[in-house]
C-alpha cells in the first residue's frame, strides 16, 4: 500500500482526531506525506478531507493525536505559526484583497518597510517579479488582483506561499473555477514546483484531475483513513468504492412506480441561459419526484433560477398551466405554483433575526390580511403554529428566533415558509445540507408524502445517495446539459458520480459531440 | 436512530404569549424596543426638573417643547421606513425647504390655500419619487443619490426664491390662524397633533401591513427577501415615496406656523429626522424599527435644547451636547438589549 519510493515523510497525522459539538470529522486518522511529491487527498463532501487540511495548515487544533513535522512532533497554534514552519494553504475561496495590487497582495501584513515604517515599494514589486518569474507567470506586480481572472488570482496565492519559502503548500479545491487550459497551467505548474522539491498537498473529489497530477493517492470517508495508494497500481472506480465504501443506511421511503399517465405539470425545452447551460429539456409530472445530479457550475441552479424567476433564460420555452414563458420574478412564479427551498437557508431562505412566525407568514402575507388590510395575527399565529406540529419542527414557541434554533429545524422553518404557499411544483436545492440524520430523514419522507398529495418536485442534494434515493428518476448533468437519465433503482451511486464527472470512459465525449442527450 | 431534536420536538408547542410575574415583566420591559429612549427621556426630564425646576416644569415649556420637536418627529415616522429597509434619505431637509417655498410661492401668486397644500404635497411626494426611482434605476445606494438630491433639491428652491424669503399673501386666514395655532381645548399646537396622527398610521402601516413586514424583511435580509417573492424594486421606491411624502405633511404644518416661505428652512433638519430614527431603537443596518421610539427621539432632542436654553448654555453648546445624548442613549439601549 505504502510506496516503495518514500524516502523521508515531511509531515504526518499520528492518530489524529478532531470533533465538532457531538459530531466527529476526523477520526484517529494516520497517514504521510513524502517530501517532494504530489499527494492527493480525496473524498465526498463532508468526508473531513478540509478538516484534516485545516489542522495541518494550523486553522484547527487536533482534539487528539498529534502532528509530525520533518520527524518532529509538532505544534501549529495558527495559520501564522504554520507559515514560519513552512506549511501554506490555498483556500478553494481564494483570500486576497481585490483592490490591492499584486504585489501589496503577496506581502499583505509583512510589508518590506524602510525608515520609520515606509513602504518598500521597490523591493516588494522586484520580489514579487521574482517569485512570479520562477514560476513561469508574466503578470505585472502593479495590477490590481480584482481585475485578475479566478486562474490568474490561484498563481498569485501560489506566488505568496513561495514567497514565504513555504516546502508544503496544499491545494483545496484548486480547479473547481477553471478551464481545461487553466487546470492544464496549474498541473504544469504544480509539476514544476514539485520539481523543486516542493511537497504539494492536492485535495479533491474530482478524480480523473487527481489521477492526472498525483503520485499518490490517500482516500478519507466519514472522517476514517482508507489508505494510500500509488496512482500507477490502482484505477478511477477502485477510488471511487473507497470513497463510498458501504454506509450506514439513512431511511429512504419507498415509491410506487410514477403514474405516466399523469398531467405533465412542468415542461422544459431548449431551455438556454447566458452562462452557457443547455439546451436542456424535460417535463415533471404531477405526484413525480424528478432528481437532478450535477457538480456545481453543471447547470442545475440555472435551471432552478429560471424555473423560479430568479435569472432570465436566453431561450427556450417552460410550459405550464398554459403558459411557454418561464416566471418573470420569484413574485411571479409563487403566483403560478411554483416555490423553491434555497440552497443556502442563511443567506437566501431565512430572516435569522426574526421569528419562526414571522418566517413562516413571509411569502404568504397577502392571504392573511383582516378586511381592514391588517395582518391577522390569529391566523398568523395559527398558520406558524400548524407548520411547527406537522414539521415537527423542535420549539417551545413559534415566537422564538429562527437563529436559535437548530440547522435542522430552521430548514423545517423555510419548508413551512414554503408549503405555506400551497405550490403546485416545489424546487428543493440540496434541502438536507448542514442538517442531522433525523432532519433529513423526515424531510424525505415530507417529499414521498408531497408527491403523493399530486405535487411535482425537482430535488437536488450535494449527496448523490440521496438524490437516488428520493427521486422517481434522475438528470446527470454536465456541463450544462443532461448527459445521462436513469430510472428509479437503475443506477448506483458509483453510476451518477461516474456521469457527473462527464463520464471518464471516452464513451461520454462521442454522446456529446452527437446529439447531446441520452437515455 | 433518536437524535436530541426529534425526542425534542414532542414537546408541547406554546402560540399564546408568555405567562406574566415579576422576573418574566422585568423581561419583557427590556425586550421593549423603545426601552433605550425611554429611559433616555425619563433621565433627562427628572434632570432638568431638577435643574430647573420653575421654567423646566411649566406647562407652557412643555407646550412649546412638544411644537419644536413636532417636525423632526413627523418626518422621522417615514424614515423609519427607510432605515429598517437598509437605506437613508440625507434629503429630508432639502424635500421640505423645496415644497415649503413651491406652496408660499402658490399662495403669493394668488392660488387657494388648498392648491397651495397640494402643491407643497405633490412636490414633496414627487421629490421622494424621484430619489427612490433614481436609486432603482442607476442601482445606486440611496445614500449617495440623497447626497445629490440634497444638493439639487436645495438648489431648485434657491432659483425659484432668488434665496430670499417668500411672503406677501394673506395671513388672516383659518389656515395660519388655525393649522398654525393651538387646538382650544387642550392649548397643544395643530403640529403636534399632526405628528401625532402621522405617527398612529406609520405605526399601524410599519406592524400591522404586509408592506411594513415586507420593508423590514428587505432590511433584514436582502436575499432572502428576493427569493421570497418581495418585489424590491417597487418596495423601495414606495418607501422613498412615502418618506418624501411624509415631509411635504411636515412641510404644510411647519408653513402655517412659520407664515412665511424661507430658503433657509430645513438646514441640517435631516441630521437630526436620522438622530431620532436612531434614537428611537431603529438599527442603522436595517430589518427592524420603532415608529414610536422615533417620534420619542424627536422629543428628546427638543428637551436638550430646550433644557440647555434654559440653563443658559450658549445655543452652540447644544449642538454639542445632542451627539453625546445620541451616543448614550444608542449605546443604552444596545446593553440593555444584548443583557436580555
Amino acid at each position: 500500500m505504502t510506496d516503495p519510493i518514500t524516502t523521508e515523510e515531511i509531515i504526518r497525522l499520528d492518530r489524529v482526531t478532531k470533533r465538532f459539538g457531538g459530531i466527529t470529522a476526523v477520526n484517529d486518522v494516520s497517514f504521510g506525506i513524502s517530501r517532494g511529491e504530489i499527494h492527493a487527498v480525496v473524498g465526498e463532501n463532508g468526508a473531513g478531507k478540509s478538516t484534516i487540511m485545516k489542522m495541518l495548515a494550523g486553522v484547527y487544533q487536533p482534539d487528539s493525536g498529534a502532528l509530525v513535522l520533518r520527524g518532529e512532533p509538532a505544534v501549529i497554534g495558527d495559520p501564522l505559526q504554520a507559515r514560519k514552519q513552512g506549511v501554506s494553504i490555498v483556500f478553494q475561496e481564494l483570500n486576497l484583497f481585490p483592490h490591492l495590487t499584486i504585489a501589496a497582495n503577496i506581502f499583505a501584513n509583512r510589508e518590506a518597510t524602510h525608515g520609520p515604517g515606509l513602504l518598500d515599494e521597490r523591493q516588494m514589486v522586484a520580489a514579487t517579479r521574482r517569485v512570479l518569474e520562477t514560476m513561469g507567470v508574466d503578470l505585472d506586480p502593479h495590477v490590481r488582483v480584482g481585475r485578475l481572472s479566478v486562474a490568474e488570482k490561484q498563481l498569485v496565492e501560489i506566488a505568496r506561499t513561495l514567497e514565504q519559502q513555504s516546502e508544503i503548500i496544499i491545494m483545496d479545491e484548486p480547479n473547481s473555477a477553471l478551464s481545461a487550459a487553466e487546470t492544464e497551467r496549474l498541473f504544469s505548474l504544480l509539476r514544476r514546483l514539485r520539481d523543486k522539491g516542493l511537497t504539494i498537498i492536492y485535495v479533491s473529489h474530482r478524480l480523473e484531475e487527481v489521477f492526472a497530477i498525483a503520485e499518490r493517492i490517500s482516500v478519507i470517508r466519514d472522517g476514517r483513513y482508507q489508505g494510500t495508494w500509488a496512482v500507477a497500481e490502482t484505477t478511477i472506480p477502485d477510488v471511487i468504492a473507497q470513497m463510498i465504501g458501504r454506509r450506514l443506511g439513512e431511511t429512504f421511503p419507498h415509491r410506487e412506480g410514477i403514474d405516466t399517465a399523469a398531467r405533465v405539470a412542468v415542461a422544459v425545452r431548449g431551455l438556454r441561459t447566458g452562462s452557457a447551460v443547455g439546451p436542456v429539456d424535460f417535463e415533471v409530472r404531477a405526484g413525480e419526484i424528478l432528481g437532478f445530479a450535477g457538480l456545481e457550475g453543471s447547470g442545475v441552479n440555472d435551471v432552478f433560477h429560471v424555473l423560479f424567476g430568479l435569472a432570465k433564460p436566453a431561450a427556450g420555452e417552460v410550459v405550464y398551466q398554459g403558459r411557454v414563458t418561464p416566471p418573470r420574478s420569484p413574485f411571479d412564479a409563487i403566483r403560478q405554483g411554483f416555490a423553491l427551498i434555497p440552497a443556502n437557508r442563511r443567506d437566501e431562505g431565512l430572516m435569522t433575526s426574526w421569528s419562526i412566525r414571522r418566517n413562516a407568514s413571509l411569502a404568504v402575507l397577502d392571504k392573511l390580511l383582516d378586511r381592514l388590510g391588517m395582518i391577522d395575527r390569529g391566523r398568523e399565529r395559527g398558520l406558524a403554529t400548524d407548520y411547527v406540529r406537522k414539521l415537527n419542527v423542535a420549539t417551545d414557541s413559534i415566537d422564538k428566533r429562527v437563529i436559535n434554533l437548530s440547522g435542522g429545524n430552521q430548514q423545517k422553518v423555510v419548508v413551512a415558509k414554503w408549503l405555506a404557499t400551497g405550490p403546485e411544483i416545489l424546487i428543493l436545492n440540496d434541502p438536507t445540507r448542514g442538517i442531522d440524520v433525523g432532519a433529513k430523514s423526515e424531510i424525505y419522507a415530507l417529499c414521498d408524502e408531497l408527491a403523493r398529495q399530486g405535487l411535482a418536485l425537482l430535488f437536488t442534494s450535494s449527496e448523490i445517495e440521496e438524490t437516488l434515493g428520493v427521486c422517481d428518476r434522475i438528470l446527470v448533468f454536465h456541463k450544462g446539459r443532461v448527459i445521462r437519465e436513469f430510472p428509479r433503482g437503475e443506477a448506483t451511486k458509483a453510476d451518477v458520480m461516474h456521469w457527473v464527472a462527464g463520464g471518464i470512459i471516452p464513451e461520454v465525449e462521442r454522446v456529446l459531440e452527437g446529439d447531446g442527450v441520452m437515455g | 436512530m433518536i437524535t436530541g431534536e426529534t425526542a425534542q420536538a414532542k414537546l408541547p408547542v406554546r402560540d399564546e404569549p408568555p405567562r406574566r410575574g415579576i422576573r418574566s415583566l422585568a423581561r419583557s420591559v427590556a425586550q421593549v424596543d423603545e426601552i433605550g429612549v425611554i429611559g433616555a427621556l425619563v433621565v433627562l426630564i427628572v434632570l432638568l426638573a431638577f435643574l430647573v425646576p420653575e421654567t423646566f416644569l411649566t406647562p407652557q415649556n412643555f407646550i412649546n417643547v412638544s411644537r419644536q420637536a413636532s417636525y423632526v418627529g413627523i418626518m422621522a415616522v417615514g424614515m423609519v421606513f427607510v432605515i429598517a429597509m437598509g437605506d437613508i434619505d440625507l434629503s429630508v431637509g432639502s424635500i421640505w425647504m423645496l415644497s415649503s417655498v413651491m406652496m408660499a410661492i402658490a399662495l403669493r401668486d394668488g392660488y387657494s390655500i388648498w392648491i397651495a397644500v397640494a402643491v407643497c404635497i405633490v412636490v414633496a411626494t414627487a421629490c421622494g419619487l424621484l430619489n427612490g426611482a433614481l436609486s432603482v434605476a442607476l442601482g445606486i445606494p440611496t445614500i449617495i443619490v440623497t447626497l445629490g438630491t440634497l444638493s439639487l433639491y436645495r438648489g431648485l428652491g434657491l432659483v425659484v426664491t432668488e434665496a430670499s424669503p417668500v411672503s406677501g399673501y394673506e395671513l388672516k386666514t383659518w389656515f395660519f390662524e388655525w393649522v398654525g395655532g393651538r387646538d382650544p381645548i387642550f392649548g397643544v399646537w395643530i403640529s403636534v397633533w399632526a405628528a401625532l396622527i402621522v405617527g398612529i398610521v406609520g405605526w399601524v402601516l410599519f406592524n400591522q401591513t404586509a408592506f411594513g413586514r415586507r420593508v423590514q424583511a428587505i432590511g433584514s435580509n436582502l436575499q432572502a427577501a428576493r427569493f421570497s417573492g418581495i418585489r424590491i424594486a417597487r418596495t423601495r421606491i414606495l418607501v422613498m415615496t412615502l418618506m418624501g411624502f411624509i415631509v411635504g405633511i411636515a412641510a404644510v404644518v411647519a408653513l402655517a406656523f412659520n407664515r412665511n416661505g424661507s430658503p433657509t428652512v430645513g438646514v441640517g433638519t435631516e441630521l437630526g429626522v436620522i438622530a431620532a430614527t436612531i434614537i428611537g431603537g431603529t438599527a442603522l443596518t436595517g430589518g427592524s424599527g420603532s415608529v414610536l421610539g422615533a417620534i420619542l427621539g424627536a422629543l428628546i432632542i427638543a428637551l436638550i435644547q430646550n433644557g440647555l436654553a434654559l440653563l443658559a448654555v450658549p445655543p452652540a453648546w447644544s449642538v454639542a451636547v445632542t451627539g453625546i445624548v445620541i451616543i448614550v442613549a444608542v449605546t443604552l439601549d444596545y446593553f440593555i438589549k444584548r443583557r436580555s
